[in-house]
């Protein structure tokens, strides 16, 4: 299941010979990641508010793909932009931004969530659009609620939603390093600062975490060992939608039964694949599977790595303070 | 009365925390008891210690005999919780800081590697006044070589000989100027059998404490000494042995008062 609060519409105008081709796609990072989840083979319901126009047009966008679209049909209505590729560049015509659902709304969204939720082997909580549709309690109880049901959650969020939660005991999260940073959740962005944001994560309930940095390799934190994720070296394309891949790939994994090692190998050679193409979401499932073996998970280690952690005589007499 | 930390290497289930911490509160004053939840033997002055979601683990343990005095389990080295005692971890931070009573002697310069000994000199790095207190079991003559080192039950051992002398000095240490560490060495045996406490040297090597793992075994407490040595008089090891209870205060780090050649003025 990916929970897909608010997808949008993306219209684009292509130059095809003398004509304009004009392409209509539902778009937002839990539609790139249910399409590759699908593309990897696993099958994937998407559950999405769909409202308005809008909404209307999305539901069978979505369904075209192969995913199956659990839409709540309400008032609100999604977003959508129209960009104009037709000079090269991509150049934005319009973008109009979803509406926040109401509250009647939300109650239905996160009903069907939480159904498909129970019966997925995996659900992976996307981002909530920008500006946010939904609000972080949303995805409080529904990490909350399906955690205690033991279902395996994979949360790709960052900030007041990454913080809703990481106290649920998520299975898997996703964040990368330049939200680590805008969240607050570290000093700076050396290897050392996002290790210690990585255990400080850990302690605060994330079993397993995975922080992608650009170009650099990610760095992931499985059975309290913290790893250096090395990527196949791939000429780059574009950036954008390698971390949705990352977190797609490592949730196909998750949902045939795959061990934690296993799905971030995986989603790491589904983000460098992804890196190459343009066109997000894209990525077949053979290359992926060619990629992964030259995937290395290699231990960071105390010897090799510098201080990862600054403290005080004072701050260690709060971790310990009594009464 | 003086705010009081006692703690040790032994850890929190050593039967001479409880006595220590017994004599400082019959002399009045006000006593926590925070000691590391497992052996920590030979561990010197080392922080280390193990949290759980971001907190030290800690657990309460009431002490058996000392009714209203907190005792803390830490999962932690002695010099750790000396550490963050006087940063207020164990509530209103300690003004004198009793580790002991250790089970063996800790003598001579190896005093370096105890851990009831860098309990106290992590307290006086501060300011703190401090009293490193053992008994000890292994000296010919002693209770030890009596019975046989194995034999001796925990319980038979003279811990209240080396309690008695532990609180006598501590009413004369409070009145000492701050930093002071005293490091307290008591035979064990009866305190009639005491021929009395001396100031002492430290030995050239001494003895200390420290603990070997066995593959598959465990921990092994040993005392770890220099045997080949002859004792030199008026040393540690050498009033030991010859029944005494020894004193030696020791100096916290600080710079060597060594002139170097150039360039290094």
């Amino acid at each position: 299941m990916v929970f897909t609060p608010a997808p949008l519409l993306t219209v684009t105008v292509e130059q095809r010979g003398d004509t304009p081709d004009i392409h209509l796609h539902a778009g937002g990072q839990g539609v790139w990641q249910a399409r590759m989840i699908h593309a990897l083979g696993v099958p994937v319901v998407m559950c999405a508010a769909l409202g308005g126009e809008i909404g209307r047009v999305l539901g069978p966008l979505i369904e075209a793909e192969g995913i199956r679209a659990k839409g709540v049909l309400g008032e609100s209505r999604n977003g959508a932009y129209v960009h104009d590729r037709r000079g090269g560049e991509r150049e934005e015509i319009a973008d109009a931004p979803g509406q926040p659902l109401t509250r009647h709304e939300l109650d239905e969204l996160y009903g069907l969530a939480l159904a498909e939720g129970l019966g997925a082997a995996v659900s992976v909580l996307s981002g909530p659009a920008i500006p946010a549709v939904v609000p972080p309690d949303t995805y409080r109880r529904l990490a909350h609620d399906l955690c205690r049901n033991g279902c395996q959650v994979v949360a790709d969020l960052s900030g007041e939603y990454l913080e809703a939660v990481v106290h649920a005991g998520i299975r898997l999260l996703k964040v990368s390093h330049e939200e680590l940073v805008a969240s607050g959740r570290t000093r700076g962005d050396s290897r050392a600062d996002l290790i210690d944001a990585m255990h400080r994560l850990h302690s605060d309930g994330a079993r397993s975490i995975v922080v992608s940095r650009a170009e650099l390799p990610a760095l992931a934190l499985l059975d309290g060992q913290v790893v250096e994720v090395e990527m196949p070296a791939l000429e780059p394309a574009d950036h954008r939608g390698a971390g949705d891949s990352m977190t797609a790939g490592a949730a196909a994994v998750l949902a045939r039964g795959g061990d934690m090692s296993t799905a971030i190998r995986h989603g790491a050679a589904a983000g460098a694949l992804n890196v190459t193409r343009h066109g997000l979401g894209t990525g077949r499932a053979d290359v992926i599977d060619g990629l992964v073996e030259r995937v290395a998970l290699k231990p960071v280690t105390d010897g090799t790595v510098e201080p990862c952690a600054r403290t005080t005589p004072n701050d260690l007499a709060n971790r310990a303070r009594q009464g | 009365m003086s705010r009081v930390l006692v703690t040790n290497d032994d850890g929190i289930d050593a039967p001479g925390l409880r006595r220590l911490a017994a004599a400082a509160v019959a002399r009045g004053h006000d006593v926590v008891v925070a000691a590391p939840d497992e052996e920590a033997s030979g561990s010197s002055a080392a922080l280390t210690a193990t949290q759980e979601k971001g907190r030290v683990v800690v657990h309460p343990r009431p002490l058996a005999g000392l009714p209203g005095v907190k005792g803390f389990a830490v999962a932690s080295s002695p010099g750790f919780i000396a550490l963050i005692a006087e940063h207020g971890a164990f509530g209103d931070p300690p003004e004198i800081v009793l580790s002991g009573i250790n089970r063996g002697a800790n003598a001579g310069r190896a005093v370096l590697h105890s851990g009831t000994v860098g309990a106290t000199l992590t307290a006086a790095a501060s300011g703190l006044r401090a009293l490193a207190v053992s008994l000890d079991i292994l000296t010919p003559g002693g209770l030890s070589a009596a019975v046989g080192t194995a034999l001796a039950g925990e319980d038979d051992r003279n811990w209240v000989t080396a309690a008695d002398l532990a609180g006598q000095l501590l009413d004369t240490l409070v009145g000492l100027p701050p930093a002071t560490v005293l490091n307290l060495n008591v035979p064990d045996v009866p305190a009639e059998k005491v021929r009395g406490v001396r100031r002492a040297a430290l030995a050239t090597f001494g003895q200390v404490q420290m603990t070997i793992a066995e593959i598959g075994e465990g921990y092994i407490r040993t005392a770890i000494e220099e045997t080949a040595v002859d004792l030199i008089p008026g040393t540690d090891l050498a009033l030991l042995a010859d029944g005494y209870a020894t004193v030696t205060p020791l100096m916290a780090v600080g710079e060597a008062p060594l002139r170097l050649p150039e360039p290094y003025r």
